[in-house]
């Protein structure tokens, strides 16, 4: 498997190529994988993620661009300036099969430009160019000059107001609204100066068996497209989602102080805002929505956490606003969780129109929008708001008691985890902070057959969603697939476990990279594979600072019962957590305290060949 | 892209005889495939002798070996359906993937958003 890397110094406009070692690529495969195990090798402890020595790897997966089914996606990485830990995050569109089509897998960037810059990729070659023209423009606007200027079939990727001004949580965007959206890595290209990548294209990717490779897409596109799952996630999309959260009490709302909101915001209802539903590249599913706003979307995530979380439930203004979020490239979950954090702080008295300028409500639609571009250009009440949880001293709130967030990252999911206790376990130890795609345990609801729960996590499980035993299985089990998926370049939405306990596993991995690749990996070599990011990624974060007391949740969901549905009443037991976490640990052959061993180290580093950084 | 891997073993949307014109800004996007004209422009207009219409099925032949890469049929095709491959000056032209048991774009494709059917069948379906 050719693994391409070329590594941008932006200090001195100098661009070196390398072969990724082939024993790294066989331990850690691509995308996510290999993308922190150069973060790891590159970057030393304590780095301030907005200086030039912070490093941005953007990396394609093993199967990236291959035409195998939903292959479209790419890992974005680097240290994480909202929380200061690991920054990651996953992302489809047409870029990453153009990059590597271009003949690059992996791009590494490392300084500071002195000036705005793009770097335009083309058969294998890097170019370093000016972008001062295209500062200031959003996410539409420059990637629309793009193909005007560049080529009408390049594919960008790049950054909007938001990162141009180092907002903590502005996301880096391609297309009208794919995000690698968590973590501010939008603002680590800002601080680069850095506005945009553009894949111009080459010679693609050479397939081994290609026959065998296209009679196996066309066997695994029967199966996907023939399954009721996907075919509902491609009439509706993801806000399928929110009325299962709804109907069981945890749609967070209003910050989390109710757990129920308007049927407004139902999949159906929203669907009256839809013209089409499209797709990413290779996409069999196409849950992608473009809807009557000029825009594309709204997610699950940006229903509830711009619409049930901030009180707002107009359907066209929830879609107005996710629109807004996309062009201006902010993180769409920490925009409203952030947002929804102020509003509480307000209506407890906690801060006021000193620092506010104006009142903040619930439900009020103008109030949000006004925000949202103050955050994306730096102003006013904005200002304050654009440093995320590192915002909590000036908010009054120095605990960040009112904040959901984990690791310094607000929750993503809208989904309240309080009820499922697996889910609330996943967030509270995921690499990079409250996060529901690390290890997301949805078949915790799905009431399975014992026999079938047996055959998916090797061993009986506890049934019941609320109970707290055997919920490391589940989580641990759930993060090495999904960390293997990232790895691939596949979209989780045709992966097992994420939202069906069918779909695509090692199994079709292993297939897959034989008739593209020739390259033969063993279901359990896969399985290692995921083990293995995830405690590479643990040790990233171990060598930044975290410790168990870093693996919890917010405080009100150990210390408030959920307010209605059928989950009324659930909260997180301190104590039964605290021991649900000693067992993961055990699982995963960490310390008590939540620390990768050194001897483990010396194996995740061993594929570079003893320069692998230190333990 | 599964045309091109099936023709050149190569994951290479640019290279596949049907392209997808897009503009996701504007909101589009368009398959460019071969039509199969009445009077096609493209044989018209090879001085090659490259394309070529099979009087038996109405095929339009392509003979990659005889094209020159001057992308007259490129210019003149007016459903943007002969692309130009330009790293190897030669055009490429769907070529109905005759030896396969169908199409590789039509076994590739997850919506039923193109098919393979016979002239008549179509015009029979229309009427």
């Amino acid at each position: 498997m050719r693994c391409r890397a070329a590594i941008v110094d932006l200090t001195a406009g100098s661009v070196e190529y390398e072969d990724t070692p082939a024993e790294v690529v066989r331990k850690y495969l691509g995308g996510r994988g290999i993308n922190v195990a150069y973060l790891h090798r590159m970057l030393p402890a304590g780095v301030d993620p907005l200086s030039p020595e912070n490093v941005l790897i953007i990396g394609t997966g093993a199967l990236t661009g291959t035409g195998a089914p939903n292959t479209s996606r790419f890992n974005t990485t680097a240290k994480s300036p909202e929380s200061n830990i690991l920054g990651d995050a996953n992302c489809g569109g047409f870029f990453a099969p153009k990059l590597r089509h271009s003949g690059i897998d992996r791009l590494i960037v490392k300084g500071r430009a002195s000036s705005p810059v793009y770097l335009r990729i083309e058969d294998g070659r890097v170019g370093i160019h000016d972008a001062s023209r295209y500062w200031g423009m959003d996410v539409d606007e420059v990637q629309g000059a793009m193909r005007r200027d560049v080529g009408p079939r390049v594919e960008t990727a790049c950054i909007g107001q938001a990162g141009e001004n180092l907002v903590r949580f502005a996301a880096l965007m391609t297309g009208v609204k794919n995000a690698a959206g968590r973590g501010g890595l939008g603002a680590v290209m800002g601080s680069k100066n850095l506005k945009a990548v553009v894949a111009a294209g080459g010679d693609g990717i050479e397939i081994y068996d290609p026959d065998g490779f296209l009679a196996l897409c066309e066997e695994l596109k029967d199966y996907l497209t023939g399954s009721t799952i996907v075919k509902v996630l491609g009439r509706v999309g993801t806000p399928l989602l929110y009325e299962v959260s709804n109907h069981l009490g945890a749609i967070r709302t209003r910050n989390s102080q109710d757990s129920t909101f308007e049927s407004t915001l139902d999949a159906e209802v929203i669907h009256e805002h839809v013209s089409k539903m499209i797709s990413c590249h290779s996409c069999v599913v196409h849950c992608r929505h473009r809807n009557i706003h000029d825009g594309e979307g709204p997610e699950y995530t940006t229903i509830g956490l711009l619409g049930a979380n901030l009180g707002i439930a107009d359907t066209a203004d929830v879609i107005r606003l996710n629109n807004l979020v996309n062009r201006l490239g902010l993180d769409v979950s920490s925009t409203g969780g952030v947002i929804s954090w102020a509003i509480e702080l307000y209506q407890r008295g906690i801060i006021d129109d000193s620092i506010t300028g104006e009142p903040l409500r619930w439900g009020d639609y103008d109030l949000a929008t006004r925000l949202i571009n103050s955050i994306a250009n730096r102003e006013g009440f904005g200002a304050i708001l654009a440093d995320s949880s590192q915002a909590a001293e000036k908010l009054n709130d120095p605990e960040r008691k009112y904040l959901t967030a984990i690791k310094g990252l607000p929750q993503s999911d809208p989904h309240d985890c309080r009820y499922i206790k697996a889910f609330a376990l996943g967030i509270a130890t995921a690499s990079r902070g409250a996060d529901h795609l690390r290890s997301r345990p949805t078949l915790e609801v799905f009431d399975l057959p014992r026999d079938l729960l047996r055959e998916i996590y090797g061993t009986d499980v506890n049934r019941d969603p609320t109970s707290y035993e055997t919920k490391e299985i589940v989580v641990a089990t759930h993060e090495d697939i999904y960390a293997v998926v990232d790895c691939m370049g596949i979209c989780k939405f045709v992966c097992h476990g994420f939202n069906s306990p069918k779909l695509l596993k090692y199994e079709h991995f292993s297939r897959l990279l034989e008739k593209a690749f020739g390259a033969k990996f063993p279901v359990e070599e896969l399985r290692e594979v995921g083990r293995r990011v995830v405690d590479l990624e643990r040790a990233f974060i171990n060598r930044e600072g975290v410790r168990r007391p870093d693996d919890t949740l917010p405080r009100r969901y150990f210390d408030e019962p959920m307010p209605h549905g059928k989950a009324k009443g659930h909260r997180i037991e301190r104590e039964k957590f605290l021991e649900m976490l000693d067992r993961y640990y055990r699982l995963r052959r960490w310390t008590e305290d939540g620390v990768v061993t050194g001897e483990r180290i010396a194996e995740l580093v061993a594929p570079w060949g003893g320069k692998g950084g230190d333990a | 892209m599964a045309c091109a891997v099936a023709h050149f073993s190569a994951a290479d949307e640019t290279r596949g005889a049907i392209q997808i014109l897009r503009d996701p800004m504007a909101g589009y996007e368009y398959q460019a495939v071969c039509r199969l004209c009445d009077e096609p422009e493209c044989v018209a207009a090879c001085m090659a002798a490259a394309l070529t219409r099979d009087p038996e099925t109405g095929n339009i032949v392509f003979d990659r070996d005889r094209c020159v890469g001057c992308w007259m049929c490129v210019s003149v095709c007016p459903h943007n359906a002969i692309v130009p491959d330009r790293r190897r000056g030669k055009a490429v032209h769907c070529d109905r993937c005759e030896g396969r048991d169908k199409p590789a774009c039509v076994a590739a494709c997850a919506t039923g958003a193109i098919a393979f059917v016979e002239i008549e069948q179509e015009a029979g379906a229309k009427r």
